[in-house]
């Protein structure tokens, strides 16, 4: 019940607030609510949970263990100013990821333990670095960095438990590839347009 | 059995409300995204017809030709806003219509693979046409999953209306559904509608 209404709450749209921080709400708050309204994170955290979900937890708790490292070191960067050339080049670079994660759903392909290490080192590291807030100084933008590594965190656990637990049904393994299919179809159609010449 | 056809009811009325307008930001972007293809009466029947021809079919066509649909639609998008022209957008999504109501009214089971290739042949035309709206929308990416996922609804809805198929009159209901669609397809076609 808990997990389906996180579901329903992280994909119900929100206010614009992408990489701005909302005005009322403390540093934490900021930083926790940060991913929900930006959606290429969305986008690859959950096709990250759904391909950890579907890999088998167990089989790849180490990959679980290179997330959290990932994600600790995109943050510490993010915290001391480190950007990846420019904003649009991040955005671009965490949606070819959620392309390339998504798609591993769809086609369910069993990935080697090293390939899912370095996916998930990968992800975490690109999401941390993207989720600097450059509007707040040194030390509220660290704790709003905190909040967004939890919520980040949470974010891939959702979707991994409930993909793990949907192996056990035919259809509901169909549905995990659903859903990354359409994670894979948005992303594609967005990096399209930020690779057009006119964009 | 009684259950199947009250979600099946319960599924094609929610994917029939509409209310048009564009709206701003994050939401705005969603909403106009999710409300594109419900919008146009010619994506709604094309999307119903995969679903339905895809629970006609029977596994694997019942979730295959859902994913590859909105995959190769990416595509079609893709092309759209990379500006590669694209010629009789606009047949191509009323042949979609006409294409896939007959192959649910005259029953025709392909091999899966053809299936598939057809499916995918349609969905370029519908993503060319939604991908020429995601550069004018407020979000993008949020746009693109309002109406990614609105598709897979539609294919839902058609999906639900495909299992009618389990009861020796629900074929025929189901093949009728095939028949008014390539009808309305028909009607695109030529103009009508």
């Amino acid at each position: 019940m808990k997990a389906r209404l996180f579901l329903v709450s992280a994909l119900l749209p929100g206010a614009a607030f992408a990489h701005s921080p909302i005005k009322g709400l403390g540093d934490l708050y900021n930083g926790m609510l940060h991913p929900l309204f930006v959606p290429a994170h969305l986008l690859l955290v959950i096709a990250l949970g759904l391909l950890l979900g579907q890999q088998g937890v167990r089989r790849n708790l180490a990959s679980a263990g290179t997330y959290i490292a990932g994600l600790l070191g995109g943050l510490t960067l993010a915290w001391h100013g480190v950007v990846l050339k420019d904003g649009v080049t991040q955005e671009l670079t965490v949606l070819a990821l959620a392309v390339a994660v998504a798609l591993a759903v769809v086609l369910a392909m069993r990935l080697p333990a090293w390939a899912m290490a370095s996916l998930t080192l990968l992800a975490g590291g690109l999401l941390g670095l993207d989720s600097a807030q450059s509007e707040l100084a040194a030390r509220a933008r660290a704790v709003a960095l905190f909040g967004s590594g939890i919520s980040l965190y949470l974010l891939m656990l959702y979707p991994m438990a409930l993909a793990e637990r949907f192996q056990a049904h035919h259809w509901l393994r169909v549905g995990v590839r659903i859903i990354a299919s359409w994670i894979t179809a948005s992303a594609m159609l967005v990096l399209a347009l930020l690779l057009a010449p006119a964009a | 059995m009684r259950r199947y056809l009250y979600y099946s009811i319960l599924l094609m009325i929610l994917s029939g409300p509409a209310a048009a307008h564009i709206g701003n930001g994050l939401a705005g972007g969603f909403t106009s995204g999710l409300m594109h293809p419900v919008l146009g009466l010619d994506h709604v029947v094309a999307m119903v017809a995969v679903g339905l021809w895809g629970a006609f079919l029977g596994s694997p066509a019942i979730w295959l030709l859902p994913v590859v649909f909105p995959l190769v639609m990416a595509f079609g998008g893709a092309l759209g806003i990379l500006g590669v022209p694209m010629p009789a957008v606009e047949t191509g999504i009323a042949l979609s219509g006409i294409g896939l109501g007959l192959m649910v009214a005259l029953a025709v089971r392909p091999p899966i693979w053809v299936a598939a290739l057809l499916v995918g042949f349609f969905a370029i035309f519908h993503g060319y046409a939604h991908g020429a709206e995601l550069p004018t929308s407020a979000s993008p990416l949020a746009f693109s999953l309002g109406f990614v996922i609105s598709t897979g609804l539609l294919h839902l809805a058609g999906i639900a209306l495909g299992t009618l198929t389990r009861w020796p009159w629900g074929e025929g209901v189901v093949r009728a559904g095939g028949g008014v669609i390539a009808l309305v397809g028909g009607g695109f076609l030529v103009g009508m509608l």
